[in-house]
């Protein structure tokens, strides 16, 4: 089973590093994009077999981000888990409304993060066996 | 003497008899005619002083207000004579035209005398055979009839008669009747204009009498005018007086609701600029708290190495501490969204039984932590109402772990119940418990009671507030029954049907 490779579009250094060591230590391979132009080129460029994506960050934010990579047929495909500190009832309805596959408020136990990255995962993988290779 | 002389001596005796006959009836009449100012009653005196005296027959006749004659009077010695008169009078009324008699004295205002009456005059009189001789029985031999006038009318007439006596009238006595009668006639009008003047003086008495009376009903009416225009005045000073603090109060009124406005909007500006702040602090110190926990996280996984069993102590005591920050800054965020009115309701059919079974399960391992027996006694049915059930979650999980916290030992109890319309959810316990004087204070942000009390426990003391804010967006409210050592009761009412649908 090939490691799967996951974007992390954050800003914040200390959430990165949290992220990216949990990620790392369960056996992801983790690229980090500190700002909204970054994440798209990478996500382009790169392939990642998911995003995360924090939603206040510089250039162009999350919900912008998830949106243009949702619509452009090299990266529709790749689930987008939005990263927000905002905690509203709001965000939830506007992730969707941008096209997030999965939504996470900071604070979040680095756990949880796996967790979920674990499920979109196999939702995506249910998803993708279904085609022909 | 020798017998002419001596004839004539009595004549003469006679005529002296007769004039002092005369003169002695002309003073009793005068005496009569003074005495009373009854004329009809007076003339009647006169008619029966004339009999037998001075006539045998005597009538009084006057015109009455209608100008018709009346007889007031028939005077004669005997009184079947006089009913015998009245009697034939009422068989033959008598002629007002007759060329004779009363009638014409009465037209003409002259004496009519008659020395011997004549029996063609009797038949002239009579109107028919039989009326003839009924008068012819009553000897009529002479009269005198006198009208009674004064200067300016005829009043009626006065009759003398001789009949059945067979004396006759002199020139004489004629001229004595009539001036009799215009004696009466003088002494009637006098007695009639005193009448008047009787009638007037009543008349004027009793306007004055009533004048009198209308003039102190006036000054009645005057008085009272008075005391009303007084009382009108003071009235209307009073009015003009209220109306005048009235203004004033009016005008103080819109200073005092325009400050108040002023303050009501400055107030909100603050309200509203400590929400936003509130808010934007919340999330602020959610970005450095997502790393304090993310990394105190990644340690005690020890992903980056092991631990000694100190170092894991301590960093229990970090993830708490920071855990408990978080669970501050979201209560403050969520507190300062409520009253933004920021904070969004979704309402849907919500089963108020399973959310609390949810919140017990989710709370059970921290009370057997403690020691606590965690109850649950809800209906074995689903209890369904229109709300928001992710509130009604928060609303719960903040009363229940409330409970926990605050109890050191017995148990916490959640119970649900249907009255009427509305759903209560109790949670009670049998902790510290709260005096009833302070049940309010601690709805209040951060009034927790006797701090020193309370060192030992981590809540935030927002927890009340928050629940109650949410409590009444529901369109619900949450109430406190406590007593120091008794424990606490909190109360939960739910709308079944939200206000808000």
């Amino acid at each position: 089973m090939s490691t799967n490779t996951i974007l992390l579009v954050e800003d914040n250094v200390d959430n990165a590093a949290i992220y990216r060591t949990i990620l790392e230590h369960f056996g992801y391979a983790v690229l980090v994009a500190t700002d909204g132009e970054m994440g798209i080129t990478m996500a382009r460029q790169q392939s990642p077999d998911l995003i995360l994506m924090d939603i206040s960050i510089p250039k162009i934010d999350g919900w912008e981000a998830t949106k243009i990579l949702k619509s452009s047929e090299e990266t529709s495909h790749i689930p987008v888990i939005a990263l927000t500190a905002h905690a509203l009832a709001t965000d939830r309805a506007r992730a969707e409304a941008a096209g997030c596959d999965g939504y996470l408020a900071k604070p979040v136990e680095p756990r949880r993060v796996v967790e979920e990255v674990e499920r979109q995962l196999s939702e995506s993988d249910a998803g993708a066996s279904g085609e022909p290779d | 003497m020798d017998t002419e002389d001596r004839n004539k001596h009595g004549e003469m005796e006679e005529a002296l008899r007769r004039s002092e006959e005369r003169a002695a009836f002309l003073a009793d009449a005068s005496q009569i005619l003074a005495s009373s100012l009854d004329y009809a009653q007076t003339l009647r005196n006169i008619a029966k002083l004339a009999v037998p005296r001075f006539a045998d027959w005597c009538a009084v006749d006057l015109i009455d207000p209608h100008g018709r004659t009346e007889r007031v009077a028939v005077e004669h010695q005997n009184p079947e004579k006089v009913a015998f008169v009245y009697a034939l009078q009422e068989r033959y009324p008598p002629d007002e035209s007759a060329p004779h008699g009363v009638p014409q004295v009465i037209r003409s205002g002259e004496v009519e005398y008659l020395e011997n009456i004549p029996d063609e005059l009797l038949r002239e009189a009579a109107q028919d055979a039989e009326h003839l001789a009924l008068i012819k029985q009553l000897q009529l031999r002479s009269f005198v009839a006198a009208p009674l006038s004064t200067a300016n009318a005829v009043l009626g007439a006065l009759t003398f008669v001789h009949a059945e006596s067979g004396r006759t009238y002199s020139q004489l006595d004629c001229k004595l009747l009539a001036d009799l009668a215009r004696r009466a006639a003088t002494a009637i009008e006098n007695s009639r204009l005193v009448a008047e003047l009787e009638d007037a003086r009543d008349r004027i008495q009793e306007q004055a009498s009533e004048l009198e009376m209308q003039t102190e009903e006036l000054q009645a009416q005057a008085v009272h005018l008075e005391e009303q225009a007084t009382e009108l005045e003071r009235q209307i000073e009073e009015a003009r007086s209220v109306n005048e603090s009235l203004t004033k109060a009016n005008e103080a009124l819109a200073v005092a609701k325009s400050a108040a406005e002023a303050a009501r909007e400055e107030a909100n500006r603050a309200n509203q600029a400590k929400s936003q702040f509130l808010a934007v602090m919340s999330h602020e110190f959610r970005t450095p708290m997502n790393a304090i926990i993310g990394y105190t996280d990644l340690l005690v996984a020890e992903i980056t190495g092991p631990l000694n069993v100190q170092q894991k102590k301590q960093l229990d005591r970090v993830r708490a501490g920071a855990t408990h920050l978080l669970g501050l800054v979201n209560q403050v965020l969520s507190l300062a969204r409520i009253e933004a009115g920021g904070e969004n309701v979704d309402v849907s059919d919500v089963d108020c039984t399973a959310i609390a079974a949810e919140v017990v399960d989710l709370l059970s391992p921290l009370a057997e932590r403690q020691g606590l027996e965690l109850r649950l006694q809800v209906p074995d049915h689903p209890e369904i109402i229109r709300t928001d059930g992710g509130k009604l979650r928060q609303i719960l999980f903040n009363l229940v772990s409330n409970a926990v916290k605050f109890t050191d030992q017995g148990w916490v109890e959640v119970d649900l119940e249907r009255e009427g319309s509305d759903v209560i959810v109790r949670v009670s316990d049998t902790g510290i418990g709260v005096a009833p004087e302070h049940l309010e204070q601690i709805f209040v942000p951060f009034e927790q009671l006797d701090r020193d009390l309370r060192s030992s426990t981590d809540g935030t003391g927002l927890g009340l507030s928050v629940s109650r804010e949410l409590a009444r967006l529901l369109g619900g409210d949450l109430l406190a029954e406590s007593e120091v050592g008794q424990g606490s009761t909190f109360a939960l009412r739910l709308p079944a049907d939200s206000p808000l649908d």
